[in-house]
């Protein structure tokens, strides 16, 4: 029972990281049709923006809001700057464009900071393990759990209950007929990109937090696990999103503490064959159509 | 596709199909003439450099005559290239070596040592069964779900070699696989490869796998089983690719499962995108433009000396202008164009303040490479 | 002669390289209504998106209430007062009915102070008025409604603009005709509140009994412009309509 409730938290934690990560990819793909290849790459600048501040001695309450401005700049200014010129809402040339994206923020990342791993701040209070019960669970995932469920609320309060929210759905389903409503389909992807920007400075920063160091080729890790989940939840769908995100977070726990040693190093692979199966049985994903695109 | 439509509609003679067919080959003699006399300018290794461009070239090929026929842009294409290798560096291997190097071989494995021949048909053999099992779960699906599967099925692939111990040394590197690759080899694969590609173009399968690809839904009610048309393109592909892989094995004598993972991806995608996706002639140019340009980076990156100074460029600066160039390539004005010249694509309205577009993301592939591509065949 | 509520003088667009209207003309003042008939592919539908703000004039100008809005947006035409309720439907399939309606009310105005939260939830309230059905299904997906009632709703969504300018494209396509006659009834009504109405149909009487005005279409030109009083006795409007004679054009 104890195994049981311990794995049950572990993917809670990890299932909040996952299901941030695919609703950022989700909220753009709804109204651009990009599948963001270079998301995790975008993530990793961030965090070193975050290194960056703290170096030069800013204290983490500093620290939070400005890396969260900066990724929502980035995000504005990557969606401004590239993804818009594309020219056309076509999935596969978008998806192209940021895998180019992805070549090139790695690139230039390892010219600016070098292929070294530096060290993320994470600051001790965060790093303690909570023991209940012979549960063990560190502060830093009951964090994570409390911001995703904080963002989580905040989206679908967005989503579901403002005229922006309901412009960004009608949008993502129909831009031609939105624009009849006065809604900017402009407006609608720069507010996506912001979303998506939030979305990647918070994980951002519980992510680095847990993992304690930064290089400029962590980002495909987090690509993947972002990619894994929006399959799952199915592309498109934001309800998706959060229910593939979760899926591939319990799965994961369950993996690592009930896979047999030795076959411990397959976890992502077996995750992958998870989806492939899903994908077979259900090419549609599991998810609900809360930001559903007919395209 | 314009192009390509009106070629298969009409009543596609002999000579011109002999045509159609001679003109890639021809190119691609052509393009080994160019490289022979390039590599001897850069370096006066040229060896090495042909036989990485014809190596290249067959990648490129491989992945079009997926990529062309189904429309579905696929990441993971590395992966047959590693099994690929890996089933010909496994076979061909000498036996003293086995002892040493892999002493948990099963069965037969452990005593045989198979001649560059056989050893590349085992490893064509592997990749396309390989596809034939996972195909069906990637054709099912289109658009960037089918390009995230491929990208998964990659990762599948890359932790399953660094995981069967007894057959991949798992994450220590591979070696002593007898280097027998040479420019007979190589080119004689990519002259084959060639002929494949073009004999399947305009096969009926083939014909079949483009009407799947530009339309699923006629195709289906024209009685063409979209999921067969799909996995044909595939296996072939697979199966090209993985003779790729036996090749590169042949050559490098020693590699590792993380020789064949997203980064090596990247040169390859970008050949495929400059070249075109569906003009094999073009895949071929894709493939000597980039391939040149990773030796020149390579060059640069190293260093050189002028008078007394050091000049080196940045690392990475392969991998940067690859990206910029895949970016600056879908972007372009050129790229956009061509698509509103025929009149079905709207520029979106996200882009400008303007109409959606037409969305097709078939159509789209063909667009980019329509855009780039030299000539058509 | 009070001043126009919305000119269009020698309107020409088209797709791609090919015009598909040329050379339209066409004027309504507050109130008043217009029919525009022609065959499938006549350009009726290209000429209201063009209106809507949804294609560019190629060459033409436009003014609504004065305002040139030739270059204008369908964003700011919507702001403006003009609403189209588009060919199709084209119903959000992913909002509720509710949601759908909301997004319709659009909250800027130029020119005229924006729709306070009271007035729409106002305009709403008379939506449900006009349609009880759309009251009961509120909750209800949009894709989850009768063809008839979706019409009803995107009606509805368009009015929730309180535009000045209302185009209806094809409002009894796809209906059976008793359903067609409820839509119809409320266009009549509409029109009696004052609304200013293009109606676009590809034949029907109804459509010139509820108009003041008529216009045909045929292959992209306006063959026949004259007030409904004013028309042709039927076999010459037959004519004019199929084309089945000469093309020269027929004006009152
Ligand atoms: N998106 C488009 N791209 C290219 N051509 C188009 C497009 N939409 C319409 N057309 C062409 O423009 C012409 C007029 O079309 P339109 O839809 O305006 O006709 P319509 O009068 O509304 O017909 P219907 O009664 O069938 O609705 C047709 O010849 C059509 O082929
Ligand atoms: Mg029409």
């Amino acid at each position: 029972m104890t195994g049981f409730l311990q794995v049950f938290l572990d993917g809670l934690s990890l299932g909040s990281s996952y299901s941030l990560l695919a609703l950022g990819l989700t909220m753009v793909f709804g109204v651009l049709g990009l599948v963001n290849f270079a998301f995790g790459d975008m993530i990793v600048w961030t965090a070193f923006l975050a290194v960056e501040l703290t170096s030069i001695g800013l204290p983490l309450p500093a620290v939070i809001p400005l890396t969260l401005v900066g990724s929502v700049a980035l995000s504005m200014f990557v969606g401004e700057v590239v993804f818009r010129r594309v020219g056309t809402q076509n999935p596969l040339s978008l998806l192209l464009v940021s895998f180019g994206l992805s070549l090139v923020l790695v690139a230039l990342a390892v010219q600016v900071f070098g292929e070294l791993a530096l060290m993320f701040p994470s600051p001790t209070a965060l790093n303690t393990v909570l023991q209940v019960d012979g549960l063990q669970i560190s502060m830093l995932s009951l964090v994570n759990v409390a911001v995703a469920a904080v963002i989580l609320a905040a989206l679908f309060v967005l989503l579901n209950r403002s005229r922006l929210g309901l412009a960004l759905r009608a949008t993502a389903e129909n831009a031609r007929t939105a624009r009849l409503m006065a809604v900017r389909p402009k407006s609608m992807v720069r507010l996506s990109f912001a979303i998506t920007g939030v979305i990647g400075g918070v994980i951002a920063l519980l992510w680095f937090m847990k993992v304690g160091t930064v290089t400029p080729r962590s980002g495909l890790d987090i690509t993947l696990k972002a990619f894994i989940a929006l399959v799952i939840g199915g592309l498109g769908s934001a309800r998706g999103a959060v229910a593939g995100g979760f899926a591939l977070g319990f799965a994961e726990a369950a993996l690592a503490s009930w896979l047999p040693v030795d076959l411990r190093g397959l976890q992502q692979a077996l995750a992958f064959v998870v989806v492939v199966i899903l994908l077979v049985l259900r090419p549609q994903g599991i998810g609900g159509r809360l930001l559903d695109v007919s395209r | 596709m314009i192009t390509l439509r009106l070629r298969a509609d009409r009543d596609f003679g002999r000579v011109p199909f002999l045509l159609s067919i001679a003109s890639p080959v021809l190119v691609s003699l052509v393009v080994v003439l160019a490289v022979l006399s390039l590599g001897f300018m850069l370096r006066g290794q040229k060896d090495e450099i042909i036989l990485v461009f014809g190596i290249n070239a067959l990648l490129v090929v491989a992945l079009q005559v997926f990529v062309g026929s189904t429309g579905i842009v696929s990441f993971g294409h590395m992966a047959f290239m590693a099994i690929g290798a890996y089933a010909a560096g496994i076979v061909s291997l000498p036996v003293g070596l086995k002892a040493a190097l892999l002493p948990d071989l099963p069965g037969v494995l452990k005593t045989i040592e198979l001649p560059m021949f056989p050893s590349l048909v085992v490893a064509m053999i592997a990749a396309a069964a390989a596809a034939a099992i996972i195909g069906p779960a990637i054709v099912r699906l289109t658009g960037p779900a089918a390009a995230v599967v491929t990208l998964g099925l990659l990762v599948i692939v890359n932790q399953v070699l660094r995981h069967a111990k007894e057959l991949t040394r798992g994450t220590q590197t591979f070696s002593g696989v007898p280097k027998t690759t040479t420019f007979a080899w190589v080119f004689s694969a990519l002259v084959l490869a060639v002929l494949v590609a073009a004999l399947f173009k305009w096969s009926s399968a083939g014909l079949k796998s483009r009407m799947a690809r530009d339309d699923p839904l006629a195709a289906e009610t024209c009685g063409v089983n979209v999921t067969m048309a799909r996995l044909v393109p595939l296996v072939l592909s697979a199966a090209l690719t993985g003779l790729a892989g036996g090749l590169w094995a042949h050559y490098l004598t020693a590699f590792q499962a993380n020789s064949f993972y997203v980064a090596q991806a990247v040169p390859v995608i970008a050949m495929l995108i400059l070249g075109g996706a569906t003009s094999i002639t073009g895949g071929m140019l894709g493939a000597i433009i980039v391939s040149t340009w990773a030796e020149i980076t390579r060059f640069l990156e190293a260093g050189f000396e002028v008078g007394s100074l050091h000049l080196a460029a940045p690392r990475d600066l392969g991998n940067l202008t690859l990206g910029l160039a895949l970016i600056l390539l879908v972007t372009s004005p050129a790229s956009r164009d061509h698509g509103a010249e025929r009149g079905d694509a709207e520029p979106c309205p996200a882009c400008s303040a303007d109409w959606p577009s037409s969305g097709d993301p078939e159509l789209e592939v063909e667009r980019i490479a329509q855009a780039l591509r030299g000539p058509v065949w | 002669m009070p001043e126009p509520l919305l000119s269009v003088h020698g309107l020409v667009t088209g797709y791609g390289p090919n015009a598909v209207v040329e050379q339209v003309d066409l004027s309504l003042c507050p109130g008043e209504s217009v029919a525009l008939l022609g065959v499938n592919g006549a350009g009726k539908t290209t000429l209201v998106s063009t209106i809507a703000g949804l294609n560019p004039l190629w060459s033409g100008s436009m003014t609504f209430r004065g305002d040139t809005v030739t270059k204008a947006g369908p964003e700011a035409r919507a702001t403006m007062g003009i609403s189209l309720c588009p060919e199709g439907r084209q119903i959000f399939t992913s909002l509720t009915v509710e949601e759908n309606l909301l997004i319709g009310a659009t909250p800027s105005r130029r020119r005229r102070p924006a729709a306070t939260a009271a007035q729409v939830q106002e305009r709403l309230a008379r939506s449900y008025e006009r349609f009880p059905i759309l009251k009961e299904r509120r909750h209800g997906g949009g894709g989850q409604l009768s063809g008839g009632e979706q019409q009803m709703l995107a009606i509805a969504r368009a009015l929730m603009s309180a535009p000045e300018l209302l185009m209806v494209d094809e409002p009894s396509m796809g209906l059976a005709p008793a359903v067609a006659s409820t839509v119809y009834g409320l266009l009549r009504e509409l029109k009696r509140e004052g609304l200013a109405m293009i109606v676009v149909e590809e034949s029907s009487n109804r459509a010139l009994g509820l108009v003041d005005q008529c216009i045909v279409l045929r292959g992209g030109r306006s063959v026949l412009s004259a007030p409904v009083g004013e028309l042709p006795d039927h076999a010459t409007l037959l004519e004019v309509y199929l084309g089945s004679s000469t093309s020269e054009e027929v004006t009152s």
